[in-house]
């Protein structure tokens, strides 16, 4: 190869690495990937309400009665349907995230990894030193990139506001069922009840018997308490996801500024430490 | 003359809201009284009978919780179908992006066959139309 040719070949795979270095869509993609899993988390907050219902009315068979486990209530039952109602709506959101998240990381990873192996098989058929096939990987990616860059940031300005109003009322409705019909109702509710069965076997038995009771009460506690947190981070985390998304949102028309990044990560930093608190109750 | 009364939106969900508390708590202080010492003691029968009564407020707490959940979805139907339909949109763009990529890919592979026949190596030349044709399969 001439000295030409391995100048022109540099040239182009620095301008390919200047244009697939944008961070902002990356900044977007990382924020959408964290969001879509917050969504995917609170699934199991979800299947619980049921599973909360049956274990408040199992609470009302009193100890040493040696009934089996309450399978089915149709009170409970109707809460489980409108719970899986608010798991669909959460998926509707995670799916939102996961589109915004496929155009933002268009360019950075798909299409540049299937031209580069293209190009990879081909180079070695035409038997092109690997620099070359480098290289001609490199201009691929950079053409799919020219090509692509201006549709997607462009998709991305007129994907992102467009439903911010919506975003935020249906992670508000979310937010309200975690927090007021969840945590607020059902929780509490279970709690009172589990403690009145307690205090129900407890009276006028000896006091190893009352010490007995009291440690496996508090066991009980603590996995109602464990669940209320994991709720609560859930609560959290929602907030976060509204709240960076309306400053997404709102940014939608600048996504090139070097301030997007900066912008987001606290909020993608936020996430990734809530997400598994969320699953740790359950 | 006073003004005409301003009716004032009801919240379906708050208001299921609130009667599931209502009944939570109506629940709860029977079972505060059924528990609590008394003299003289409240008989068998009758505990046993307030028992039942608790859990039965109990149960339309659970009614009025699910009434209240259903009702907060019913409120975001409409925002929800607007988030679908602007996934299936963005889900296209994603669409005509790989669509971009791909064409770009079989001109990149065909001028890599054109490079082989010009140097004649009838070997380059299946391998470079193999790999052209599985682009275009694929």
């Amino acid at each position: 190869m001439s000295r030409a040719q391995r100048g022109f070949f540099f040239l182009v795979a620095t301008l390919a690495l200047s244009l697939l270095s944008c961070t902002t869509p990356d900044a977007v993609s990382k924020f959408c990937g964290s969001a879509g899993t917050t969504l995917t988390s609170a699934s199991s907050v979800f299947d619980d309400m049921k599973l909360s219902c049956l274990r408040e009315v199992d609470s009302r068979n009193e100890f040493g009665t040696f009934k089996p486990l309450v399978q089915s209530d149709a009170n409970c039952t109707a809460i489980g349907d409108q719970a899986a109602g608010a798991a669909a709506a959460a998926k509707i959101l995670s799916d939102y995230f996961s589109a915004i998240n496929s155009l933002a990381s268009f360019g950075s990873a798909k299409a540049g990894t299937d031209a580069q192996n293209l190009l990879s098989k081909t180079g070695a058929a035409v038997g092109a030193s690997s620099a070359a096939q480098t290289a001609l990987g490199s201009i691929a990616q950079f053409l799919v990139s020219a090509a692509t860059s201006g549709y997607q940031r462009k998709q991305l300005e007129k994907d992102l506001p467009k439903v911010s109003g919506n975003i935020s009322a249906v992670v508000s409705a979310l937010i309200t069922i975690v927090q007021d019909d969840y945590i607020g109702r059902q929780l509490a509710s279970e709690e009172q009840k589990v403690a009145d069965r307690y205090l129900e076997f407890a009276k006028d038995k000896s006091p190893e018997v009352k010490l007995l009771l009291d440690d496996r009460w508090h066991a009980d506690e603590q996995a109602l308490a464990a669940k209320r947190t994991s709720a609560q981070s859930l609560v959290t985390a929602l907030q976060a996801l509204s709240k960076g998304f309306a400053d997404l949102a709102a940014n939608a028309h600048q996504l090139k500024a070097k301030e997007v990044p900066g912008l987001l990560g606290p909020y993608v930093n936020q996430l990734q430490t809530l997400i598994p608190q969320i699953r740790k109750g359950f | 003359m006073a003004p005409p009364a301003i009716p004032v939106p009801i919240d379906p969900a708050a208001e299921a809201g609130r009667l599931a508390d209502l009944f939570n708590n109506l629940s709860q202080a029977l079972d505060d009284f059924r528990l609590g010492d008394h003299i003289p003691p409240i008989p068998t029968d009758q505990l046993a009978r307030l028992k039942d009564e608790a859990q039965a407020l109990e149960d339309r707490a659970h009614y009025f919780t699910a009434q209240a959940v259903g009702a907060t979805l019913q409120s975001i139907q409409s925002d929800l179908a607007n988030i679908k339909a602007v996934t299936a949109q963005a889900n296209a763009q994603v669409g005509v992006l790989n669509d971009v990529s791909k064409v770009i890919s079989i001109a990149t592979s065909a001028l890599s066959l054109g490079t082989a026949i010009a140097a004649g190596n009838p070997i380059s030349i299946a391998a470079a139309a193999d790999a052209l044709a599985q682009t275009l399969a694929g």
